[in-house]
């Protein structure tokens, strides 16, 4: 079947459709969503939005990309979108206890704790500073860097992602991998 | 020096972590519970009016406005009309109206 038919299969709101996306796509999905955010549960809870969104928003899909791409594309908002949330929530509670003179530790990110099985024990504390520090990054680096060097998606699937152009995601995982390194320096150099 | 060496180390160290990172493979009940999810929320009635586009908006509301305007133009060109016809019927009614071009009138 083309990707064509199958879009309409989908957009016909047929079950069998859908469940044969879901399992083409459910581990690309939730690799991409595990690579924003490192927590399994939330990872996976993304995951399954993602898949509801798809479900609903399958009519408005002109084809004007592939199929893939849009996931993709759907996958990466959500998990930004929840970024966004929980560190807004987290700066919230992170004032609450200055209020309320409670010692204020470090609890402004999302991305304090750090529950990702695939990260090996020894190496969770500097997945901690890593992933604070991708935090830190502007959002175009962010994803661009995300993409690219956790989940390791290729160049081309990036630029279809984005939308942007080969040099412009060159140049911009390029600011990333400086600005990174630069926080990192600065980060161990104020540790010393 | 070294200082600035160990700083390295550990920058290159804290990234080389994202390269270990491992496949954590997706959960073995997902799909069934995205399946689950989307059986759920589908009862959830559609709109309506789907088909009822912003285009079809505005065009249905440049009708309403051309129809507004062509009934109250049509309404005051004829109490125009009728105003007239009323003060000659009232003239008639009460002889004002002359009928002929005397000079006594």
């Amino acid at each position: 079947m083309s990707e064509q038919d199958f879009v309409k299969e989908l957009q016909i709101g047929s079950q069998k459709a859908f469940g044969q996306l879901l399992d083409a796509y459910q581990q690309k999905v939730f690799g991409t969503c595990i690579s924003f955010i490192p927590n399994k549960e939330d990872a996976e809870d993304v995951a399954q939005e993602v898949f509801i969104t798809v479900f609903r928003s399958i009519h408005s899909f002109k084809g004007n990309s592939k199929l893939s791409t849009w996931i993709y594309k759907i996958a990466t908002n959500k998990c930004l979108e929840f970024i966004r949330k929980k560190n807004a929530k987290k700066r919230f509670a992170f004032m609450q206890t200055i209020l309320e003179n409670e010692i204020p530790l470090d609890k402004t990110s999302y991305f304090t704790e750090v529950n990702h099985p695939g990260i090996l024990l020894e190496n969770q504390e500097k997945s901690v500073i890593i992933f604070k520090a991708i935090d830190t990054l502007t959002e175009n680096q962010r994803v661009v860097f995300t993409l690219a060097k956790i989940d390791e998606k290729s160049y081309q699937e990036i630029v279809s992602i984005t939308g942007k152009s080969l040099s412009s995601v060159e140049s911009i995982l390029f600011r990333a991998k400086k600005s990174l390194q630069q926080k990192l320096e600065n980060f161990y150099k104020n540790d010393i | 020096m070294k200082n600035k060496q160990h700083v390295n180390q550990q920058v290159n160290a804290t990234l080389r972590v994202l390269q270990a990172i491992e496949k954590v493979p997706v959960n073995h009940f997902f799909k069934h519970k995205v399946l689950q999810r989307i059986q759920i929320k589908q009862p959830l009635k559609q709109p309506v009016f789907i088909w009822f586009t912003p285009q079809f908006q505005l065009v249905t509301l440049a009708l309403v406005l051309l129809l507004n305007v062509t009934v109250i133009f049509y309404s005051f060109s004829s109490i125009e009309a009728t105003l007239v016809n009323d003060i000659s019927v009232f003239a008639q009614e009460y002889a004002l109206q002359s009928s002929s071009n005397s000079i006594l009138n």
